[in-house]
């Protein structure tokens, strides 16, 4: 029996768009506490996933001036993690050590609380 | 039945040893594709737990960067993305074994030609010598099959 090439291709098609891991979308809080830090200029965040990044920071919105700074941001992924850095007046925190590890919560949103250049 | 018999048959070396120096650079190829560059976009048992990958899933990611490569690679990025990562962690894991050498020798070429000239050559010689030196070897290994130490070797001894 012979088994018409379009079948062929939209079955082979079918079978390996199944097989692309699946993405979700999940909402992250970044909240620091840069308090230690006198004369705060700007305060931002780098990361490994999309949006955010390491070559470019993302500017973090002022809660309470000079101490707490916020960031909400949306990740599409198939990681159950991300991986970021905060950055205070252009200083990048954990200078040549690992980045703090972010694991999304089983709900949508994960707030994740950190302080400045402490684990 | 032939044909496949000859796809498999490897090319003998006069002496064993010969055989046994030039499986080196395929087993540590075959190794280092199924087990670090193919495991971390192509979901085999032992991919790492941070990649999240199910069974032969390809990473969610791949396939957007197959789409920027243009042309045909953006018509059916899930395809050539899916065939990439097999190559690389199946392909490599045959060529571990030297089972059905010449074929995962076919497929990791494909998949480094388009590894060095879609994605790498744009960033410098340099970012290629590592898809250049998996594909000199699989080069190789097409013409030769896997010589005395494979599995290809112990399927068509009697042939031989």
């Amino acid at each position: 029996m012979k088994i018409p090439a379009t079948i062929t291709a939209a079955l082979l098609t079918l079978f390996l768009t199944s097989c692309v891991q699946k993405t979700f979308k999940k909402t992250v809080v970044f909240q620091l506490d840069a308090s230690d830090i006198k004369g705060i200029k700007n305060v931002s965040i780098n990361g490994k996933d999309q949006p955010l990044s390491w070559k470019n920071s993302t500017d973090m919105k002022v809660i309470k001036k000079d101490s707490l700074y916020e960031l909400t941001t949306t990740f599409e992924t198939g990681y159950t993690f991300t991986e970021v850095k905060f950055m205070v007046n252009d200083s990048l925190e954990f200078n040549n050590q690992d980045n703090r590890r972010v694991n999304f919560a089983a709900t949508d949103t994960t707030f994740y609380e950190a302080t400045f250049n402490k684990r | 039945m032939k044909f496949l018999n000859k796809l498999t048959k490897p090319l003998l070396l006069p002496y064993w040893s010969q055989d046994l120096f030039i499986a080196i650079p395929r087993i540590v190829c075959g190794y280092l594709l199924a087990f670090n560059f193919g495991a971390d976009k192509f979901g085999m048992p032992w991919s790492p737990a941070d990649a999240n990958l199910g069974f032969f899933e390809v990473a969610f990611w791949f396939p957007n960067d197959v789409a920027s490569y243009g042309g045909i690679f953006a018509i059916a990025p899930v395809f050539f993305a899916w065939m990439g990562a097999f190559a690389e962690a199946v392909g490599g894991l045959l060529l571990l074994f030297g089972f059905q050498t010449r074929v995962a020798s076919f497929l990791v070429i494909c998949t480094m030609l388009v590894a060095i000239f879609m994605q790498q050559i744009q960033n410098g010689l340099w970012n290629c010598l590592a898809a250049m030196g998996f594909l000199w070897i699989a080069m190789f290994y097409l013409i030769l099959g896997s010589g005395r130490l494979g599995i290809d070797y112990l399927l068509t001894k009697k042939n031989i």
